[in-house]
């Protein structure tokens, strides 16, 4: 239903026929440095590895310095095991043996610059993905991708796409992210577009590369709220604010545990 | 618990207060006050005694007007602004009827040299934070696409604001959006504006009177927090039949009035439509000229005198937007608002009016994308029966009381979905409430120099089932339910809202005043964007939701100068308010069952000194607006539970209005504000989650939007004038120095991809707009 909304930018063109943009120069403070810590667990074969990084001014450079020294573990809570990770490049620390599994629920405890922080997540039963397709929105002249499969029935369902489009022209890929929960579509065959997005739209020849993920409420919940802060379309609609981490003691970022599929497929038009 | 039975209670309180002194050989004045042009009710027009300075009565809604006193010669003026006085001798010595008709100056040229005084109501009365506009001075005001607006207009007075750029919502004494009671013929619009917020619904040629109450609101209003904006449409000619309209950038307009039977009755029926969507028809990218685009608005009134004791009215709106997008999404959406009063005079001195009052607001969404076939409907309807009554005691003293009950019926929201569709249909509950309330006021001139008006309002507010009703933690997890069938009570809610005003005159030219007023407000607008969005939802209080409280304290100066042709106020407020609605992070509002577990409940306050200086006749009339205040909120999980800043806190805001009559040809105007940009949420910080840019915040609305000003122009050529026909010609420029105003400021990282900065891109939604409007009459 969100494209509701991205409609009634249709409704500002017309009115831009007056409205301009311009970039101007914006005097914010700068907080102090924050931890972000970024996991993940899943399905595949490990290493799994977590991300440490601190926040930086917003007048920097996008170069965020990675935290060093810090003790990482993930334990399997179903199982009772803990993997002790290693810094394998500075703020990157990976798993030796650990194997996600579906159904099991997952630790994850840092002990990094004097600071203990902590996160549970739980992976999902993958649902398998049928197939990629795509849509060609006569009013819009976008190609979309449409991500189809069976949402099962009577639980709720989270799922996290990765779109990465392959431009055939010119040497260029983007990345998009988008999350979906099942709240209003339990049970249902889902053929879901992956949403308009004018730098992520496709042509003839271009190639997309989607990655399924069936994530828990918790990350799709912190994801969903990660897009309304970084679409620019969302951004201006509510006040923006944090998303809401599964991690402890103020940590900005995620641990997620959870499933991956992948399918590719080329726009013939 | 019986509403009658308080009502009784408080009057016979009352009664002692009133009966104090009925000296015998006492008769009364009563009668309707018209323009005697075309026979429009004249509301707020004054009538006095010149032989008893301190008697008078003003003329109420329907231009009714009572004066009691001892019997005697008295020589008796009727005035009203823009209109020659009436003066007649009369000898008082039985019970009087007396209908009065008064004549426009034709402009408000009116005479500076006058024999009598001015009007100088605005000192004597216990009236206060009430801001009157006569469709005369909204008429030459520009603005945004020459479309004239009366809620823009009174955006240029002290202490309301707009909600953003060119937009008709506004802010009254640091209240929300929806906090503000709209009423057309005393029936609630609940959504009071077209295409997203650019127009409002009320089309001026329908208009009579627009009164706005910032505070001291009239025992009779209740239900909204921050305002009452009372609009009342014109009731027609009923001397002859005439047309009139206007053609302009936007839309065009038509109204066509006359008598029924000459002097018993008249109609009026007004209608606009907007044709953008014809521009969009010849542009040739064919993302654009798929698409619909367009409001109309239909307002008719009748009324017909049955006897001299009776009137019937019958006032009817509707209208609806219609947006669509190429066949894949469309939502149209509008209100639909219908009043039928009976006017009765009992006798003499008591005056009632008996309304039956429907209004409806709906939207309706369809979307038609690939295999997804869905409707998407909501609509809140309310059915209200209201009994006003006003009793004219004696000169001194007028009683005011009354009865209302309303039923409002919510459909949340009921999703139709395809069976190929990814979404499943659904049917939110269905919302059913009834409000009742009773109310006393009493009118007190007690001495000559202080003058009283006190009240009290009774409200309830009860839920009904059927339905089931559920319990949350602070979490917002379901912790359990309860079932009820049809219209048990689930839930009620009795609150008293005293409501007092006084006024004390120090001289004839200057007074000082203080108002108490109490309000509560039990349907609450969930909205968490910015601006107001048509799908926003209205929820009732409930067992989660417990009625919104405002209590507000406000003292004032007041001062007239050179015969009451200059006229200065000035007011300071403070407003306390209770459970205060924001959303949890991440909120989702739409299609939500659970919508109660995803709000935070919190408190506010709101303080500020609002000044005003106002020109009321000559060849150059206008005011000047200013503003200091300060509007914030505390909400526990929002910064750390301290106050911050709402968002519509603006610290100055400052508005020029001039309006000049240079000729009986031309006449220019101009207007000027000034203002403090909105609290808004910048990133104190930025990181990176997987690829991507993330902006850190650190706390709310710390930030301010860059400060907002705007001048605009307007020349008004008034067309040769003939007995059968008048046009004239309205030239505007919005935003004439094309100043970029900030609607919006976005933060992103640099296009270019070998950058690795961020950067701030600020939208600016109009510049210079220059606009043509043609009117008629005939």
């Amino acid at each position: 239903m969100q494209n509701i909304y991205k409609k009634n930018i249709i409704l500002f063109l017309f009115l831009g026929i007056y409205a301009c943009k311009k970039v101007i120069t914006v005097d914010l403070k700068n907080a102090t440095p924050q931890i972000i810590i970024q996991g993940n667990v899943t399905n595949e074969a490990g290493p799994y590895t977590v991300k440490i990084t601190k926040t930086v001014a917003y007048t920097s450079d996008n170069i965020f310095p990675p935290v060093t020294g810090a003790t990482v573990s993930i334990k399997d809570n179903t199982t009772n095991t803990t993997d002790a990770l290693t810094e394998t490049l500075p703020g990157i620390y990976s798993t030796s043996a650990l194997q996600g599994v579906q159904g099991h629920s997952y630790t994850l405890s840092v002990l990094a610059e004097g600071n203990q922080y902590a996160a549970i997540s739980t992976m999902p039963q993958l649902v398998p993905l049928d197939s990629i397709t795509f849509i060609n929105e006569a009013t819009s002249n976008l190609v979309n991708v449409v991500v189809n499969f069976q949402d099962p029935v009577g639980t709720p369902n989270y799922y996290q796409f990765m779109q990465t489009s392959i431009k055939y022209r010119f040497f260029d890929t983007l990345k998009k992210i988008f999350v979906f929960g099942d709240r209003l579509s339990d049970g249902k065959y889902v053929r879901r577009q992956l949403l308009v997005n004018e730098k992520g739209n496709l042509a003839n020849r271009d190639t997309a590369l989607v990655e399924m993920q069936c994530i828990d409420k918790n990350i799709f919940n912190y994801f969903n709220q990660l897009d309304r802060i970084t679409n620019p379309n969302n951004n201006q609609s509510s006040t923006p604010a944090n998303p809401t981490s599964n991690i402890n003691n103020n940590a900005l970022g995620y641990f997620s545990a959870h499933t991956v599929q992948r399918k590719k497929a080329v726009v013939k038009l | 618990m019986s509403i009658s039975k308080y009502l009784i209670v408080l009057a016979f309180y009352m009664l002692p207060i009133c009966v104090y002194a009925q000296p015998t050989n006492k008769h009364s004045i009563n009668g309707t006050i018209r323009d005697g042009k075309n026979g429009e009710t004249l509301i707020g027009a004054s009538v006095t005694l010149l032989e008893q300075p301190g008697t008078g009565a003003t003329s109420n809604s329907y231009g009714f007007y009572a004066i009691s006193t001892a019997d005697g010669t008295y020589t008796m003026i009727t005035s009203f602004t823009g209109y020659s006085s009436d003066t007649q001798q009369i000898v008082l010595n039985k019970n009087l009827t007396l209908s009065i008709k008064l004549f426009s100056t034709g402009s408000q040229l009116e005479s500076v040299v006058v024999s009598q005084k001015k009007r100088n109501d605005n000192i004597a009365k216990p009236i206060m934070g009430v801001q009157k506009l006569s469709i005369n001075e909204i008429k030459n005001v520009p603005v945004l696409f020459g479309e004239k607006d009366i809620l823009k207009t009174i955006q240029l007075l002290p202490g309301i604001k707009s909600a953003g750029e060119g937009n008709s919502g506004f802010y009254v004494r640091g209240g929300g959006a929806d906090q503000n009671l709209i009423l057309l013929d005393e029936a609630t619009v609940y959504n009071a504006s077209h295409l997203l917020g650019f127009f409002s619904t009320f089309n001026s040629d329908a208009i009579k009177d627009v009164t706005v109450y910032k505070g001291g609101m009239p025992a009779e209003y209740g239900g909204r927090l921050s305002s009452v904006l009372d609009i009342k449409m014109n009731d027609g000619n009923n001397q002859k039949f005439g047309v009139s309209g206007g053609i302009g950038l936007i839309a065009s307009r038509v109204n066509v009035e006359g008598p029924i039977v000459k002097d018993k009755g008249s109609f009026t029926v007004s209608a606009r439509r907007t044709y953008a969507d014809l521009f969009l028809k010849l542009s040739k990218d064919s993302t654009l000229n798929k698409n619909t685009l367009y409001f109309y608005d239909i307002n008719a009134k009748a009324n017909y005198k049955l006897n001299d004791k009776n009137r019937l009215y019958l006032s009817l709106y509707t209208g609806r937007d219609n947006l669509g997008f190429g066949g894949t999404f469309g939502i149209d959406y509008g209100n639909a608002t219908g009043t039928l009063r009976w006017n009765h005079i009992f006798n003499n001195r008591l005056f009632s009016n008996t309304s039956l009052i429907y209004s409806d607001y709906s939207y309706k969404i369809k979307i038609r994308s690939g295999n997804n076939d869905i409707d998407i409907t909501s609509k809140i309807r309310d059915l209200n029966l209201k009994e006003d009554l006003q009793y004219y005691v004696n000169a001194n003293n007028k009683i005011n009381f009354g009865i209302n009950m309303i039923y409002h019926n919510i459909i949340p929201g009921v999703v139709t979905a395809s069976k190929a569709s990814s979404f499943n249909s659904i049917e939110l509950q269905k919302k059913y409430s009834i409000e009742n309330s009773a109310y006393v006021s009493h009118e007190w001139s007690a001495t000559e120099k202080l003058n009283l008006t006190y009240g009290l309002r009774l409200s309830s507010f009860s839920i009904l089932g059927p339905g089931t009703f559920y319990r949350y933690d602070t979490a917002g997890n379901t912790i359990g339910s309860s079932s009820y069938t049809a219209n048990k009570v689930v839930k009620s809610y009795i609150n008293l809202e005293p409501r007092l005003a006084a006024s004390y005159k120090l001289t004839e030219n200057n007074s000082i005043k203080a108002s108490y007023t109490r309000n509560v407000q039990n349907l609450h607008l969930l909205s968490n964007s910015t601006s107001t969005n048509p799908t926003d939802l209205w929820i009732p209080s409930s067992n989660n939701i417990k009625p919104e409280i405002a209590d507000q304290l406000a003292l004032g100066y007041y001062q007239n100068f050179k015969n009451n042709m200059y006229e200065f106020s000035s007011e300071v407020y403070y407003k306390d308010l209770h459970n205060q609605i924001d959303y949890k992070n991440g909120a989702e509002l739409r299609a939500n069952e659970n919508v109660e577990a995803q709000l935070l409940i919190g408190s506010g306050r709101a303080y500020g000194v609002e000044l005003f200086f106002k020109k009321k006749y000559g060849k150059l009339n206008g005011w000047i607006g200013y503003t200091l205040s300060k509007a914030e909120r505390k909400i526990e999980g929002i910064n750390n539970g301290n106050y911050f800043n709402a968002k519509q806190d603006r610290t100055h805001e400052l508005s020029l209005v001039g309006i000049y009559e240079a000729s009986k040809k031309w006449t220019f105007a101009a207007t000027f504000v000034y203002y403090t940009g909105n609290a808004v949420t910048f990133p104190s910080g930025k990181y990176n989650v997987n690829g991507g840019t993330v902006f850190y915040y650190t706390e709310r609305n710390g930030y301010r939007m860059p400060a907002y000003h705007r001048l605009d122009l307007s020349a008004t050529l008034q067309g040769k004038k003939t007995r059968k026909f008048e046009s004239s010609w309205t030239f505007s420029i919005y935003n004439a120095y094309n100043r970029a105003n900030a609607f919006a400021i976005e933060f992103q990282d640099e296009p270019n991809r070998f950058s690795y900065k961020t950067q701030a891109v600020q939208t600016t939604l109009f510049q210079i707009v220059p606009s043509v409007t043609y009117n008629f009459k005939f």
